[in-house]
C-alpha cells in the first residue's frame, strides 16, 4: 500500500478512528491494533514476506533478552554475533547475492575464464534495509548497555513494524521510539492537526514536485546520448529535486501520520539543499541513516579518536558502506566514495563542523558568500546524483561526458516544464522562509481561517490534479 | 477528538464540494478536441456505414495501427475502425458498439494484452473523461461494479478539471492525439510517416500474471450477443512490439490458451502479429506506416481465410 494511494486514504482514517475510540488508558490494545494494521499495510505488498518480518522481529527480541541476561561477556558477544550475522545474512541474500554472483562472473570472464551466472530472480522484500537496521540498533544498544530490553513482545514488534516508518524509515532507535510505545498516549488536537499539515506538505513534495520532475528526468537519464549538455544538466537538476521531493516528502508523510497516533519520529530531513558544505549536507540529508552509521559503525571503528589517518579511513568506510546500503550496484558505491572524497578536504582542514548553525540566521536573505556556498554544494551534490541515478558506471560516465561537451552552452530543451519550475520555486521559497521549523506549516498560520483553509484546499487539489498512478517512492527499492 | 473529527469532516466536505463543481459544472474543452472526442465521430461512422461491413474494435492498437482503407479495398467490404483507447476498457467499448451491430456485420475484436490479465478492462481515467465530458449517454452503459472500479479515478479527474484547460487554437497544427488526427475510416493517420520515438518495452511477465476469467467471460457474452444479431465475431491478437512480446510471452501464451479453451473465434496466433521494434511509433502498440501496412496485410490474409466459406465472396 502506497501513501499516495486511494487504499491508504481509506486505511488511515479507519485505523485512526478505531485507535482513538479504544477506551482510555488502553495502550496495550492501541499497540495491538497498530501492530495488526502495520502487518496488514505491509502484507498488501506481498504477504509472503510477513514471515520474514516476523522472524526478524522474533530473532532480535530474543537476542536482546539473551544478551541482557547472559552473565559472561563471551555469551553476550556470541548472541550479538548470532543476531548480527543472521540479520545481515538475510540482507545480503535478498539484496546483494545476485550482485556478488554477477560481479564474480564478470571478473572471471574478464580474466578469460568461462563463467555461467544463472540469472537469480530474487525478489527484494520491501523495507528490508530499514527494519533490519531497526532491529540491529536495538541489539547494539542492549549490548552497549544503553537500554534494557523490553519484555513485551507486542511493543517490540510495533517498534520494528510501525507502518509509517516500516518501508522507508526514518530509521528509528529503541531509545527514542520504544518509550513512546510503552507509555499511555492521549489525543492532542494541536499535534494531530500539525500531523495532517505535515502530511499535506509531504504529498505536495511527492506528487507535484517529485513526480513532476520524474516526467522530465526519466527520459533524459534513459537516453542521455540524445540530449545536449545543457539539457543533461537540466535533467540532473530535475533528478535532484525529484529525489528530494520524493524522499523528504515520504518522510513528512511518515512523521505526520505517526503524529496522528501520538508518536514523534526522528527528523529525517532538515532542508538539505540550503547546506553550505558537504558536511552540513550530511547533517541535513537522511539524518536517521547518517546518525545510524555514525553511532554503529564510525564510533566502533574508532571515530576520530586515533589521529587524522584513521579518521580519514573511517570516514571513507562509512561513506562507502552508506552508498552500498542503497543498493547492489557499483553506481551506489561510486556515489558513496564520491561523497567521501568531497568530505575529506573539510576533515583534513578541520572545517567539517564549520557550518553547524542555521544558515542566514535572523536574516531574510543569505549573504553573497552563503549563497555561493549553497549553489556550490548543490552543484556538487547534483553531480553525485548522476552517479546515483545512472543504470551503471559506464552510463554515468557518458552522462558526465555529455555535460562536458560544447553543447553545454546551447539552449536546453525547454518545453512544458514552466509550471513545474514555478512549483519548485514555490517549494524552495516557502522552505527557505520556514527553514527554522520542522516543516513549513508548523509555523505558517495565516490569521484568517478562510485563507488558511483556502491554502490547504489549493494544495490538496493541486496534489489530486497532478496525481499519477503507480508512482512509487524511490527509497522503497532500498 | 470531537473537534478534530468535526473540522476534518468539514474540510473533507469542502474538498468534495470543490471536486463536484469541477466534475459536474466546469467544462473540459480539451476532452472533445483530443482523441477521446473521436468517439463521437466513430459513432457517426457506425451509424452511416451500410452493412454488411467489417467493424474493428479495440484500444489504440486498432486506432493507431491499421490502414482500414487498404483492408476495405482488398476485401471489397466497408471497414469501420471503431478502436480508440485501451484505457476505455474492453467492457465499455464492447458495450458501446452493441447498438450499432447489424445483421451480416463482421465484428473483429482486438484487445490489448493487458485487458486480459489485469482489471483494466473496466477502464480508467480516460473513460471517466469520456463519461463526464464527451459522451454523457455512455453513463447508462456503466454498471455498479464498473462505477466502483472507476471511483478511484474520479477525484483525480475532477481535480484536473480545476486546472481550467483552455480550448486549443484552431490554427494549431493537427497533433497525433487530436480528434482531427483520424481519417474517414476511423484510423489515426497523422503519425504514419513520422519517425519512431523511444519508449520502454513492456516489462517481463510475472508468474502471478494470470488471465482474468471476467475478461474472457466478457468476450464470450459479446460473441453470443453478436451471433444473436446474425453477425459474426472474430478475435485477433494485437500487433505487438517484438521486445515486449518476448518479455510478455508467458502471459501471452496463457491468454491464447484461455481463448482456445473457451472456444473464442481467434483466427491467428499471437506470434503472427509479433512485429519488429523498428515499425513502432511511441508505444509497443502504435505503428508507423511500414508496420501498419504489414499488419493490415496480415489481417487481410487472416480475414479472407476465416471468412471463406461463410461468405461466397466478401462484399457480395
Amino acid at each position: 500500500m502506497l501513501f499516495n494511494s486511494i487504499e491508504f486514504a481509506v486505511f488511515l482514517p479507519v485505523v485512526f478512528i478505531l485507535y482513538w475510540l479504544l477506551p482510555r488508558n488502553t495502550v496495550k490494545y492501541q499497540n495491538i491494533l497498530v501492530l495488526i494494521a502495520s502487518y496488514f499495510f505491509y502484507g498488501c505488498w506481498d504477504w509472503r514476506f510477513l514471515g520474514l518480518l516476523s522472524f526478524s522481529t522474533l530473532l532480535d527480541f530474543y537476542s536482546g533478552l539473551r544478551i541482557h541476561n547472559s552473565r559472561s561477556e563471551g555469551a553476550r558477544k556470541r548472541w550479538l554475533i548470532a543476531s548480527v550475522t543472521i540479520n545481515l545474512g538475510f540482507l545480503a541474500y535478498f539484496k546483494y547475492f545476485g550482485f556478488f554472483v554477477e560481479s564474480f562472473a564478470e571478473l572471471l570472464s574478464s580474466n578469460g575464464l568461462q563463467a555461467y551466472s544463472s540469472t537469480l530472480n530474487i525478489i527484494l522484500p520491501i523495507g528490508i534495509s530499514f527494519y533490519t537496521f531497526h532491529g540491529l540498533s536495538y541489539v547494539f544498544d542492549i549490548y552497549n548497555r544503553k537500554i534494557t530490553p523490553t519484555t513485551n513482545f507486542i511493543d517490540y514488534a510495533l517498534f520494528v513494524s510501525f507502518f509509517p516508518l516500516l518501508v522507508a524509515g526514518p530509521i528509528e532507535r529503541a531509545t527514542h521510539l520504544l518509550p513512546q510505545i510503552e507509555r499511555p498516549r492521549t489525543f492532542e488536537y494541536s499535534k494531530a492537526v500539525d500531523g495532517l499539515r505535515q502530511m499535506l506538505w509531504g504529498f505536495f513534495k511527492k506528487v507535484v514536485i517529485a513526480d513532476g520532475c520524474a516526467a522530465y528526468a526519466t527520459p533524459i537519464f534513459s537516453d542521455p546520448g540524445s540530449y545536449s549538455g545543457s539539457t543533461l544538466v537540466l535533467g540532473a537538476v530535475f533528478f535532484a529535486f525529484q529525489i528530494y521531493g520524493d524522499f523528504s516528502g515520504y518522510s513528512d508523510i511518515a512523521l505526520g501520520t505517526a503524529r496522528l497516533f501520538g508518536f514523534e519520529l526522528l527528523k529525517n530531513f532538515n532542508f538539505p539543499y540550503f547546506s553550505r558544505d558537504i558536511a552540513e549536507f550530511w547533517r541535513r540529508w537522511h539524518i536517521s541513516l547518517s546518525s545510524w552509521f555514525k553511532d554503529y559503525l564510525y564510533y566502533p571503528l574508532g571515530g576520530s579518536r586515533f589521529g587524522k589517518l584513521k579518521t580519514i579511513r573511517n570516514t571513507m568506510i562509512i561513506f562507502t558502506v552508506s552508498g552500498f546500503w542503497h543498493g547492489a550496484n557499483w553506481t551506489f558505491i561510486a556515489w558513496g566514495v564520491y561523497h567521501g572524497l568531497l568530505f575529506l578536504p573539510l576533515l583534513i582542514f578541520d572545517k567539517n563542523r564549520k557550518n553547524v548553525g542555521p544558515v542566514a540566521a535572523g536574516r531574510l536573505l543569505p549573504s553573497i558568500r552563503e549563497a555561493f556556498q549553497m549553489v556550490l554544494t548543490f552543484s556538487l551534490v547534483t553531480i553525485g546524483w548522476i552517479l546515483f541515478r545512472a543504470e551503471n558506471i559506464t552510463k554515468a560516465g557518458n552522462y558526465l561526458k555529455g555535460i562536458a561537451s560544447k553543447s553545454l552552452l546551447s539552449v536546453p530543451l525547454h518545453s512544458g516544464y514552466h509550471t513545474l519550475m514555478i512549483f519548485i520555486a514555490l517549494m524552495f521559497g516557502i522552505e527557505w522562509l520556514e527553514r527554522g521549523s520542522n516543516h513549513p506549516f508548523e509555523t505558517v498560520h495565516p490569521k484568517y481561517p478562510v485563507i488558511r483553509w483556502g491554502m490547504y484546499l489549493f494544495l490538496l487539489v493541486l496534489c489530486l490534479a497532478n496525481y499519477k498512478q503507480d508512482q512509487e517512492f524511490i527509497y522503497f527499492q532500498f | 477528538m470531537k473537534r478534530f473529527v468535526t473540522r476534518t469532516t468539514i474540510f473533507a466536505g469542502l474538498a468534495i464540494l470543490l471536486l463536484a463543481v469541477g466534475l459536474f459544472i466546469l467544462p473540459n474543452p480539451v476532452a472533445k478536441h483530443n482523441m477521446l472526442g473521436a468517439l463521437l465521430d466513430k459513432h457517426e461512422m457506425l451509424r452511416k456505414t451500410g452493412s454488411p461491413r467489417i467493424v474493428i474494435i479495440g484500444g489504440s492498437n486498432v486506432a493507431y495501427g491499421l490502414d482500414s482503407k487498404r483492408i476495405q479495398e482488398a476485401l471489397h467490404i466497408p471497414v469501420v475502425n471503431a478502436g480508440l483507447h485501451a484505457s476505455l476498457g474492453m467492457k465499455f467499448y464492447l458495450t458501446d458498439v452493441k447498438p450499432y451491430i447489424r445483421e451480416g456485420d463482421i465484428v473483429v475484436v482486438i484487445p490489448e494484452y493487458s485487458q486480459y490479465y489485469t482489471d483494466s478492462f473496466y477502464g480508467n481515467m480516460e473513460l471517466v473523461s469520456i463519461l463526464f465530458d464527451v459522451y454523457q449517454d455512455g453513463k447508462k452503459q456503466v454498471d455498479a461494479r464498473q462505477w466502483w472500479h472507476l471511483m478511484r479515478f474520479i477525484p483525480f479527474y475532477a481535480a484536473s478539471k480545476l486546472k481550467m484547460p483552455s480550448e486549443p487554437s484552431v490554427a494549431a497544427p493537427i497533433g497525433v492525439y487530436d480528434r482531427k488526427a483520424f481519417n474517414s475510416y476511423g484510423d489515426a493517420y497523422v503519425h504514419w510517416t513520422m519517425a519512431g520515438r523511444k519508449f520502454k518495452a513492456a516489462q517481463k511477465a510475472r508468474d502471478e500474471d494470470h488471465v482474468n476469467p471476467e475478461a474472457i467471460k466478457l468476450l464470450v457474452d459479446f460473441q453470443k450477443f453478436v451471433e444473436g444479431k446474425k453477425a459474426t465475431m472474430l478475435l485477433l491478437p494485437p500487433g505487438y512490439q517484438s521486445t515486449s512480446f518476448v518479455n510478455q510471452k508467458p502471459v501471452i501464451d496463457k491468454i491464447y490458451k484461455a481463448m482456445k479453451d473457451n472456444h473464442l473465434p481467434v483466427i491467428a496466433t499471437p506470434e503472427r502479429y509479433e512485429l519488429p521494434d523498428s515499425v513502432f511509433f511511441d508505444t509497443n502498440y502504435h505503428l508507423i506506416l511500414p508496420g501498419i501496412e504489414r499488419r493490415s496485410d496480415l489481417m487481410i490474409e487472416d480475414l479472407e481465410r476465416a471468412l471463406t466459406g461463410r461468405y461466397v465472396s466478401l462484399g457480395q
